[in-house]
């Protein structure tokens, strides 16, 4: 199928930049992605680590283990792809 | 429309703090990171108080921040991560006073992403090497050198990144000069993507991974291995949910569990964590400090034999606010960066071994295996107040600051910020003024009122001033400083005449000038006296350590100068005559070296001030000559210094020309060295009286202090001549005071009391005072009568000191309330007992905010949260407001759902002083914005906005609008037109009550954005006719006329959106329709056109797309994804603020309108219209693009952290009509001492086609008449 080599390079660019979506993505993927990319912002950006730190009522990095414990296991398990097939 | 955006207030939260030798001297130095500022403090070690240094916006968000030192090396360099995708390497130069990027690296993308690296950042201890890290995924090691000419080099990145890992954390083990060895703590989730079952969670484990820098391979190994250092033992700490663990490659494990209070009533399933450490190196041991979430300290210490450890042992230390870092001073200092409230600073009493609390060591407990937390193993203490630390000093900050108000409630010139700040515990409000910090020391009454006041030293072997001189109208008070100021007799001084000028004179004589003589005094006590001829006076005099001049009545001026070798001081034979009659005049200060001041200025009544020679070569030749506007009142000469770090750059200080008229003006005019002549001449408004000039010095600065209805300070500060307020009161004189216990201070004369005052602080022109609150405040209003404030605070996850002091007695674990009362700590230093995820502890606080009390303080229980408060005075009780606050019971926040919500109705007394329940009407979910509308209550209820009247027993329905997207977080009524030809909306308002207020309401979704509503009262409908096509996480908005919103939301960009022209003209055509049912038609009409956009998306509940959609005005990113949590618009900042409830008049021309606003980090900054002239939008766009394009090559003076300053001002959204002041600033900051930095300058001026000065000017004046 692969005439060109252009699965190679996509693949290197999928392996380099987690996260990227391609045709087959399945929901569950994309969803698990979001949740981590938006996870990470949570914790990289100070101001929204504040944000959350307040509505809770927890403190600044106790939200950011909170934030990195979630990123683990995001949005429950993958659905089990023997019984779509 | 452009805006020109200013800070005020950089970011007070301070997210990094570490300790290092920045400017490579002996003493510590503090690094601060605050949002996109870097910050560099030293201590004083006498006063024990902080100081900035230099402060300086980076234009990036600094992330982490860390000192480096190469092996061998006796500087720091500061390592900064960043979300522009590249590691910053910086020197702070001390004696230039910048920041200059030695090494910038670029490895990846930009913003905050979860595999590029920027979140962690570790050095190996030795200087060698760096590892940046991501959240995912990725690592980076780059190795550290310097070259032949010992300049830092970096070497290209070494990856070691491993696929599907989260990194937690990651640290430079100590390994002594063996291999650097990084230790990351990681776990996979590369098992759990693919296994369906989720059982894959629960045998996944958190691993320390050891990554072994290879020097001389120069690669990195993933590993485990390799002994320790020579100062410890080396090895690395795990703080764990509950516990410690020490680990260290090819050893034992050792565990001890992170004690936790003394609760009997304890909920087991939370345990503390750590959230920040310090370790600090002593000469043969060393120590780490330890916090907790619940803020409380351990010290944690490790006994060793050579690499071998014995045990870990933890004991509490200290109870302190939660802090996002800490920092130990060599000097037995600890800074604390608290996350909440202002940053504090300790002093160590002791380490820590008097106190009785028990120490847990870690041979009691196993050091593998589950750690199960049973009765006996369970580590407890009894917190107890400060032992091992004293609090020394503060500094104040605002953040986070949550909402407020800005309203000139004191009367003062400017309006104050109300802002409501905190966390938990720590919440206050904080009243912000726009001024110098003054501390008053002393106030005593005089006899009568004076007109002069000077300081002045008896012999010139005196550290401290000796004698407060005063004049009054027919004497002179003489009053010596020691322990106390008390009046003398025998100073010399003339008491029987009022005295225009005293002076110690360079050989140790003191002089005294009154209108009939001029008195040289003796140290033996001699007196000669020289008096002016008959008929004539001495109407003013000047004098310095050498010189002294004097005016005589009718125009003559006579100069004397001290003759050193006779110990006299002669007069000059030539005199000087003038036309007009000089009103003020002034010398200045004798050089050191030198023989005299080469110049004097004079006032005089024909408007004019002049500076004359007085060398004997060219004796009273004028040498230039400034026209004023009004008569001048005071004159003065003085240079500004700023207290640079050590070198003394005194050389370079211009002297300056200062003249104050008598009409308030003060003009400011820098004198050339050698001609004299007068260039950039800058005028500033100061207050309604006469203005006089005092050289003073604070803060080991020469400044002037100025004083007109309101007293000013003009200094330098960071080479930019500053002019800021005194927050004080008004004072008529002043002049310079040292003693022991106040070395810089000001003793000035207020109407007939003697004040002594100090500044303590230059580097902020705001202050605060703080009000402390019990809970995280979550709204205010003000009753408008009493001026009082209703508060209402909510926590989340806490239980208040009352419930559990009364759940103690109910569980029987104490006998009386009395005695469960007593075992609750003070919580302002201890905070408040965690519950589970269910509890809310809650209050409704009236406030005076005058005086500080709190007038009623409403608890409210059974887990019942305020979420809302709103002022209401509804059409049908006319003359009576009420107050309603929205509540919810048990609310959890994930998902969002809460048993039971209420609005509940308040009424004031009659006083304003207290609030009485009406009653309370359920509804459906909690209401997160209320807001007077139509003569009702409007409420955001979920998802639908509900229109409330007032009943006997509970609130009534009138109308509702459900199927918004999300939920409803703000509501803002649109004001009423007040531009008269074009009439308002109110087409359907028959009742001249109703008829003033308006029918059209701004509904913020929390996640869509805002929505232009108009209020039908013939149907009672609302109609939806414009909303936006972006989606905006809305945090605060505010209306700036009829038809523009500003608009901020939770990724740090500020927008300002304007309904599009084609709606507002059938706005227009609609309002004029004559007949009710016809308008409706009408906007119905508006309501039903198909939506603009090219997809219809439907919304729930069916709601369909607004029709129109926002056009978008301007838009900016506030910096470093800060978030705004409030902006007020201000009709004007001078005298202004308005009175409560008046709709901003922004069509008035005489005001200035200013759209101000407050983040959750601290920053107040403010947005100023540029609408007066096109050609200052021109101006202000030229200046930012051409600073921009300079950026690059100027990297010296315009630091950016990596992103280019239009992209960094483009995050998220591009930023549009909005120009960044303080990016514009950076040019005036441009040091002119140094080569590169003049040409910088000059470059961009001549692209501008204007001068240096002229751009600084119009700098200075943009935010001068606008705000400050």
């Amino acid at each position: 199928m692969d005439k060109f080599g252009m699965n190679n390079q996509t693949d290197h660019m999928f392996a380099k930049y987690v996260g990227t979506g391609n045709p087959d993505t399945t929901k569950h993927e994309w969803l698990v992605n979001q949740m981590r990319d938006t996870y990470a912002y949570i914790i990289g950006n100070s101001s929204l680590n504040t944000y959350v730190a307040i509505s809770e009522g927890e403190s600044r990095a106790r939200v950011k283990f909170n934030c990195l414990e979630k990123m683990l296991f995001p949005a429950g398990p993958p659905p089990d792809s023997n019984i779509e097939d | 429309m452009h805006l020109y955006n200013l800070e005020l207030q950089s970011p007070t939260a301070i997210e990094n703090a570490v300790i290092g030798h920045f400017s490579g001297k002996r003493e510590q130095e503090l690094l601060l990171g605050k949002n996109d500022r870097l910050e560099i403090w030293k201590l004083d070690q006498k006063s024990g108080k902080l100081a900035c240094i230099h402060s300086e916006n980076l234009f990036g968000k600094i992330r982490t921040a860390i000192p480096f030192r190469l092996t061998g090396g006796t500087k720091d360099y500061i390592i900064v991560s960043s979300d522009s995708g590249a590691i910053n390497i910086l020197e702070f130069i001390p004696e230039k006073r910048i920041f200059i990027i030695l090494q910038q690296e670029y490895f990846g993308r930009s913003g905050f992403r979860r595999i590029i690296p920027g979140q962690y950042l570790t050095a190996d201890p030795r200087g060698r090497a760096v590892m940046i890290a991501a959240v995912e995924k990725q690592k980076f090691v780059y190795i550290l050198n310097r070259d032949s000419e010992a300049n830092l080099t970096i070497s290209s990145p070494l990856e070691a990144h491993k696929n599907a890992t989260i990194c937690y954390d990651c640290i430079g083990v100590d390994v002594g000069y063996e291999n650097p060895i990084f230790a990351s703590l990681e776990s996979s989730y590369q098992e759990i993507d693919r296994d369906p079952t989720g059982e894959a969670l629960l045998s996944t484990e958190k691993n320390v991974v050891y990554y072994e820098l290879d020097l001389g391979l120069n690669h990195v190994v993933r590993q485990w291995s390799v002994p320790g250092g020579d100062d410890g033992p080396s090895g690395i700490l795990v703080c764990s949910e509950g516990f410690i663990t020490y680990k260290s490659p090819g050893q034992r494990d050792h565990r001890i569990p992170i004690p936790r209070r003394v609760n009997p009533l304890a909920t087991p399933n939370r345990d503390p964590i750590i959230i920040s450490s310090v370790v600090h190196r002593m000469k043969n041991s060393f120590f780490i400090l330890v916090q907790s979430d619940d803020g409380d300290l351990f010290k944690i210490s490790i006994d060793y034999n050579g690499t071998a450890v014995n045990n870990l042992k933890i004991k509490y230390f200290d109870t302190i606010p939660v802090s996002n870092s800490l920092c130990i001073f060599r000097s037995g200092f600890l800074f604390c960066a608290a996350e909440s409230g202002n940053h504090q600073f300790y002093q160590f009493e002791n380490l820590g071994e008097e106190t009785d609390t028990p120490e847990f060591i870690s041979t009691d407990y196993p050091f593998e295996g589950d750690y199960e937390i049973t009765e006996s193993t369970i580590a407890e203490f009894q917190p107890h107040t400060f032992s091992s630390l004293s609090p020394v000093s503060e500094i104040d900050s605002l953040a986070p600051s949550l909402g407020g108000m800005v309203y000139n409630l004191a009367g003062e010139e400017n309006p104050q910020f109300y802002s409501l700040c905190g966390q938990g515990a720590q919440s206050a409000l904080k009243v912000v003024r726009y001024g110098l910090e003054v501390t008053e020391m002393a106030v005593s009454e005089l006899p009568g009122s004076a007109n002069g006041i000077w300081t002045i030293k008896k012999s010139l072997s005196e550290e401290f001033d000796s004698y407060i001189v005063i004049s009054f109208i027919d004497a002179t008070l003489v009053l010596q400083i020691g322990d106390e100021v008390e009046e003398v007799m025998d100073s010399g001084f003339l008491n029987s005449s009022p005295t225009l000028c005293v002076q110690l004179m360079a050989d140790g004589t003191l002089l005294q000038i009154c209108p009939l003589a001029l008195r040289h005094i003796f140290p033996d006590g001699r007196v000669t006296e020289w008096k002016p001829p008959g008929n004539r006076e001495i109407i003013a005099a000047c004098s310095n350590s050498r010189q002294a001049a004097i005016a005589l009545n009718r125009g003559e001026i006579i100069l004397f100068e001290l003759d050193t070798q006779m110990g006299i001081l002669s007069e000059w034979s030539d005199k000087m005559s003038i036309e007009s009659d000089v009103v003020c005049m002034n010398l200045p200060s004798v050089k050191e070296g030198r023989l005299r001041a080469p110049i004097l200025a004079i006032g005089c009544n024909d408007q004019t001030a002049r500076i004359i020679s007085v060398e004997p070569k060219s004796v009273f030749e004028n040498l230039s000559t400034l026209a004023l506007s009004d008569l001048p009142e005071s004159i003065c000469l003085s240079e500004l210094t700023e207290s640079t770090a050590d070198s003394r750059s005194n050389s370079f200080n211009t002297l300056f020309l200062f003249v104050g008229l008598r009409n308030g003006l003060m003009q400011r005019t820098s004198l050339d060295s050698s001609s004299f002549e007068m260039t950039d001449t800058r005028t500033r408004f100061l207050g309604l009286k006469p203005v006089k000039l005092f050289p003073i010095k604070t803060q080991n600065q020469q400044c002037v202090l100025t004083i007109s209805s309101r007293s000013w300070l003009n200094h330098m500060y960071q080479g930019q001549n500053k002019l800021a307020p005194l927050s004080y009161d008004a004072l008529d004189f002043g002049t310079s005071f040292s003693s022991e216990q106040c070395p810089e201070g000001i003793v000035a004369l207020s109407q007939n009391t003697l004040r002594i005052v100090s500044i303590d602080r230059i580097d902020t022109q705001i202050n605060q005072a703080s009000i402390p609150l019990s809970y995280t405040p979550r709204g205010m209003i003000m009753n408008s009568t009493s001026k009082n404030f209703a508060i209402i605070e909510t926590d989340h996850g806490f239980v208040s000191n009352s419930k559990w002091a009364s759940d103690l007695v109910s569980q029987g674990i104490v006998s009386s309330i009395e005695e469960a009362n007593s075992a609750v700590l003070p919580s302002q230093q201890f905070g408040y007992i965690r519950g589970d995820a269910n509890t809310w502890c809650s209050c409704i606080r009236v406030l005076n905010p005058f005086t500080g009390d709190t007038t009623q303080l409403l608890e409210l229980e059974n887990n019942e949260a305020a979420y809302s408060i709103a002022n209401i005075q509804f059409h049908t009780h006319i003359g009576v407001s009420y107050v309603v606050v929205g509540t919810g019971v048990e609310v959890t926040l994930r998902p969002r759902s809460c048993k039971d919500a209420y609005l509940r109705v308040y009424a004031w007394d009659e006083k304003g002083e207290t609030l009485s329940l009406l009653h309370k009407t359920p509804v459906d979910q909690v209401p997160q914005s209320l807001v007077q509308f139509q003569g009702r209550l409007a409420a955001g209820i979920g998802n639908s906005l509900v229109l409330f009247d007032l009943g006997k027993k509970q609130l009534l329905r009138k109308a509702h609008l459900s199927g918004l997207p999300n939920m409803i977080a703000r509501l803002t009524v649109v004001p009423i037109s007040s531009i008269p030809n074009q009439p308002s909306s109110d087409y359907n308002d028959n009742q001249v009550q109703k008829s003033r207020e308006s029918n059209r309401i701004v509904i913020a979704d929390v996640q869509e954005s805002i929505h232009y509503c108009i209020y039908s009262a013939y149907s009672q409908q609302f109609v939806i006719v414009c909303d936006d096509s972006v989606p905006r996480y809305i945090t605060s908005m505010c209306c700036l006329d009829r038809d523009t919103i500003a608009v901020a939301d939770k990724f740090g960009t500020f927008s300002i959106l304007r309904l599009p022209e084609e709606l507002l003209l059938q706005l227009r055509r609609q309002s004029t329709v004559s007949g009710q049912s016809n308008a409706q038609q009408l906007l119905t009409a508006i309501a039903n056109k198909r939506s603009a956009s090219v997809t219809t998306k439907k919304r729930a509940g069916g709601m369909k797309e607004a029709p129109y959609k926002f056009s978008l005005i301007a838009q900016y990113y506030i910096g470093g994804g800060d978030i705004i949590t409030n902006m007020y618009n201000l009709p004007s900042w001078q005298y202004g603020g308005g009175n409560f409830g008046e709709e901003p008049n922004l069509s008035d021309a005489g005001n200035r309108p200013v759209l101000l606003y407050t983040t959750i980090l601290g920053q107040i900054g403010a947005m100023v219209p540029l609408v007066y002239l096109q050609t200052d939008v021109e101006f202000f766009t030229n200046l930012e693009s051409h600073l921009r394009s300079e950026q690059f090559n100027a990297r010296k003076f315009i630091t950016g952290l990596g992103d280019e300053h239009l992209f960094y001002r483009s995050k998220v959204f591009p930023v549009k009509n909005v120009i960044d002041g303080a990016f514009c600033e950076k040019f005036a900051s441009i040091p002119p001492s140094d080569s590169d930095g003049i040409k910088i300058r000059e470059k961009v001026a001549n692209a501008l086609d204007r001068s240096v000065e002229e751009i600084i000017k119009k700098l200075e004046d943009t935010r001068a008449l606008n705000i400050f």
